[in-house]
């Protein structure tokens, strides 16, 4: 049995002192993404012309290359044809490559939420006199929202994790410091181990948050249930 | 219908100053970030930061190692302070030709394709290619007993090329097999999986050392010789750099100084020039 678990355990500060960027990026990546993705869904469903078509080729490009291949793009294949682009920092570079990429998923999240709620129920508010922005306010909004929140937070978790690739274009977060780390003593399997904890750990506060905000966005439905 | 319309249209704007603001924002960085190196002259290096002896971090994520002792000493002596990025190595050459570093501290071997893209610094190291193999393995003496067997490698790397050139040209018989990083190469041919790894001498005879895996090398002979530089952009401005850059190594290499530096990092003198 070749195992340090002792070297594992002494890991974890120097691991951990790299979980700020590592939600740094995936969070603000995770917001624009909302933002984008939106967008997006509101372009697709109703068929904006020229935006729509336009949309469609990006999404379809954004959905079908690999993640890291796309970083690859960004920041070294753009920088060689527009010189003027170099000057974006590897963070940012991520940031937008993994925003603009998750939102093109996002859309698809976002865009079946809305077809989730039955086209009736705006037709009914704008029969009892609301305005067309109360009844997107009032009443569809907040189904969309409690429709898309388990898949998107599906996403964020992703995203977290999908950080790791940012150390490709030289940022050092908590998987690129793991690998430093064990490229000196050579106990990879430590290493690596201790990254895979912390993002497990990660991964379930933000399931259990996620838990907290259904029961939010629930609370309507189950005052119903008790009458 | 026209809500819609029009909630997309505000949404579009939002989504317009949102870019707008982010190129903003990029192009001020860039000023200060450029300015100021100017200034300051820094010398920007790019490493995978695992490739001990020669680069690797300490417990406080600082650079160590040969290859940072010599370019400290070169980058003193031209009044350079050294700024290191540490990244994937495959992504590396990537960031040398899009500007966002100077050259490159990973014991870079001066192969042909690579000098016909960029200028190299006088050599400060030299070593060359061995094999790694299981320590019961008694059929592999030579890059010919390959034939048939699964060879690992680092993807991208000049022992990648060197390998899938020989193999073209004696019949592809070899299986190369590349990897992303080198982390758990040693242990696949340890445990069998791979039949050998290739690997450099000086690397491959520290790593088994340290990793206690029951491994060893093929012989003593290189399989290939290889000169160790400092790459650099091809252009004008860099070349004067280059070139008291240079005459820094040199100097280092003619008084001894990198002698002693491989004493203290390497099990193997690297500093010996290969016979033409």
């Amino acid at each position: 049995m070749n195992f340090d678990f002792q070297y594992m355990i002494s890991l974890f500060p120097k691991i951990i002192e790299f979980l700020p960027i590592v939600l740094y990026i995936g969070t603000l990546s995770f917001l624009s993404a909302i933002v984008f993705g939106m967008i997006f869904a509101v372009i697709i469903n109703n068929k904006i012309p020229v935006l729509y078509q336009v949309l469609l080729v990006i999404i379809s490009y954004f959905r079908g290359i690999p993640t890291l291949i796309q970083i690859f793009i960004f920041y070294f294949g753009l920088p060689q044809l527009f010189p003027s682009l170099s000057s974006i920092n590897a963070v940012t570079a991520v940031i937008i490559a993994l925003s603009l990429r998750n939102a093109a998923y996002l859309s698809e999240v976002f865009r079946s939420a809305f077809l989730a709620v039955d086209k009736g129920q705006y037709e009914a508010c704008i029969s009892v006199n609301m305005t067309k922005w109360q009844a997107l306010r009032t009443v569809i909004l907040p189904q969309v929202t409690r429709i898309a929140i388990p898949p998107s937070s599906n996403y964020y978790i992703m995203m977290i994790k999908d950080t790791s690739l940012a150390f490709t274009i030289g940022v050092v977060d908590m998987m690129a410091r793991a690998k430093l780390e064990a490229a000196v003593t050579f106990k990879f399997l430590e290493a690596y181990l201790m990254v895979g904890i912390i993002y497990w750990v990660i991964s379930v506060i933000l399931q259990f948050l996620q838990s907290k905000l259904e029961a939010y966005v629930e609370k309507p439905y189950k005052k119903e249930a008790a009458k | 219908m026209k809500l819609n319309v029009k909630i997309s249209g505000l949404l579009l704007l939002i989504s317009l100053i949102f870019v707008l603001s982010a190129c903003g924002s990029t192009e001020s960085e860039a000023k200060s970030g450029s300015e100021p190196s100017a200034e300051k002259k820094v010398l920007r290096v790019g490493s995978s930061g695992i490739y001990p002896p020669f680069i690797s971090v300490d417990a406080d994520g600082k650079a160590q190692g040969y290859d940072v002792e010599v370019l400290e000493l070169v980058g003193e002596a031209l009044g350079y302070e050294i700024e290191w990025t540490f990244a994937e190595f495959s992504g590396i050459f990537g960031m040398l030709d899009a500007g966002q570093i100077d050259t490159v501290a990973n014991l870079i071997a001066m192969t042909d394709e690579r000098r016909a893209k960029y200028d190299f610094s006088t050599p400060y190291a030299y070593s060359g290619a061995t094999l790694v193999v299981h320590e019961d393995n008694e059929d592999i003496k030579s890059i010919e007993d390959l034939k048939g067997k699964k060879v690992g490698v680092l993807l991208g790397n000049n022992l990648h090329q060197f390998l899938e050139k020989w193999n073209e040209e004696n019949g592809n018989e070899i299986i190369i097999t590349p990897y992303q990083d080198v982390s758990g190469t040693y242990n696949e041919v340890a445990l069998g999986r791979l039949d050998a790894f290739i690997d450099v001498k000086i690397t491959a005879a520290s790593r088994i050392k340290n990793e206690g895996l029951p491994l060893k090398l093929y012989g003593e002979e290189y399989l290939i010789n290889f000169d160790y530089g400092f790459p650099f952009v091809r252009s004008e401005e860099n070349q004067e750099f280059l070139d008291a850059f240079s005459a820094e190594v040199q100097k280092l290499q003619d008084n001894g100084t990198l002698k002693k530096l491989s004493d203290k990092w390497s099990a193997i003198d690297v500093t010996i020039p290969h016979e033409k």
